[in-house]
């Protein structure tokens, strides 16, 4: 009986810990959610996944952009908009605002909260 | 019986009397004739005639001072000039780069020197195309292949236009832009070079009704479910927000509870959307 309940409680446990480990950290400062934001897109701008789409249809564009980003309690993009840009390649700007918008932070808000980062990429 | 006859036969006459009295009047006043008529008719001649190169079965418009006459079929579009004279002419085929063919929904919009030609080619297999030309050129603005569904399948233009505009494409004139509406979001799209301005997926669905408030910049659209089914799957809740016009960020949005009632013949949405009171 002892063995089974035992049995029974190791499961349990290797059942919950990936989602205790998944939770996403609730960020309550707006300093750092821009701090963390900045980090991410940079990141995000620099994996191999994002190089790869770009220089496929994209390889001759060269720039600087200024964006805002605005976040939603679930950390998801909610919100692209162009402050400013000299690339002018309409497409590119097409392709980039819906590259953000799928993205999806590794944090969380606290309820009804919701926060804009400027963000400036040069390519 | 004899009469009933003669009484039926004496009704008659006087019905035919009163019918050629009242002919009479109205012949009068077209030829000019009867002391009744004050006025003289107009005399209509035809100041030009010309032909459009297509069937014109889809559009056949003008601007509001007649400097350019527009007529379109599915495929291909034809523009005058004031006098009659072809200003251009094309299939969209040809005239787009994306290749847009039969386009069920056509969009004008006029402005001061010409306008825009929204066109909309739905494909059954593969990716809608949504293409803009120049009303006074001809020439296409931009294209896209990224905005889908923008009739809903199955339906036709006439179906899903309310007063010729689709629930997803508005054209916002204070921003010479469009709003167009996808499944998960929707984007500000600058009418004369197809560069989203903004894009937010805080809204979604079909723009139901919007309101553009110029002083503040700022949109109020609401949503709804457009079918009894939709709704139900979507616990009739439907969306009420207020965009910045400038950058999309959502100001405020709630939801409401509900079905929208159609017209019995159009089909169109019962709703409305007006600003009262003074703005601080």
């Amino acid at each position: 009986m002892r063995i089974i309940r035992l049995v029974f409680g190791l499961t349990f446990l290797l059942l919950i810990s990936p989602a205790i480990n998944a939770q996403k950290p609730v960020l309550t400062d707006e300093e750092v959610v821009a701090e963390t934001v900045t980090k991410e897109i940079d990141e995000v701008f620099q994996s191999q996944e994002f190089t790869k789409k770009k220089n496929k249809k994209f390889a001759d564009v060269k720039g600087t952009m200024v964006i805002d980003i605005s976040v939603v309690q679930n950390g998801k993009v909610a919100t692209f908009f162009k402050v400013d840009s000299d690339i002018k390649n309409i497409d590119f700007i097409n392709f980039m605002s819906s590259y953000i918008l799928d993205h999806k932070f590794q944090f969380k808000l606290q309820k009804q909260q919701r926060y804009k980062i400027r963000y400036t990429i040069t390519f | 019986m004899k009469k009933l006859s003669i009484l039926m036969l004496s009704i008659c006459m006087m019905g035919t009397l009163q019918s050629n009295a009242q002919f009479g009047k109205l012949l009068g006043k077209v030829t000019g004739g009867g002391k009744s008529a004050g006025k003289k008719s107009g005399n209509f001649s035809t100041v030009w005639e010309s032909e459009f190169d297509n069937k014109a079965s889809r559009l056949a418009v003008n601007d509001g001072d007649g400097s350019y006459i527009l007529g379109t079929d599915d495929n291909s579009a034809t523009v005058l000039d004031a006098n009659g004279k072809m200003l251009w002419s094309g299939d969209y085929k040809k005239l787009t780069t994306n290749k847009t063919n039969k386009s069920e929904y056509q969009y004008v919009i006029w402005k001061q020197k010409g306008g825009y030609l929204f066109l909309f080619d739905e494909r059954k297999m593969g990716t809608d195309r949504v293409a803009v030309l120049d009303i006074a050129t001809g020439k296409e603005l931009w294209n896209s292949e990224e905005y889908q569904n923008l009739m809903p399948k199955g339906t036709k233009s006439e179906d899903g236009a309310d007063q010729g505009e689709l629930e997803t494409v508005k054209y916002i004139s204070e921003l010479d832009a469009f709003l167009i509406s996808q499944k998960a979001s929707v984007i500000l799209v600058k009418a004369n070079t197809g560069e989203k301005v903004w894009e937010t997926n805080r809204f979604k669905g079909g723009v139901g009704k919007y309101i553009y408030d110029a002083k503040r910049n700022e949109i109020i659209m609401v949503n709804f479910k457009p079918t009894a089914l939709g709704a139900l799957f979507a616990g009739f809740k439907n969306q009420l927000v207020k965009i910045n016009a400038v950058n999309g960020e959502i100001l405020w949005d709630a939801t409401f509870l509900g079905t929208v009632e159609k017209e019995l013949v159009t089909r169109r949405a019962i709703l409305d959307l007006w600003i009262k009171g003074i703005c601080i």
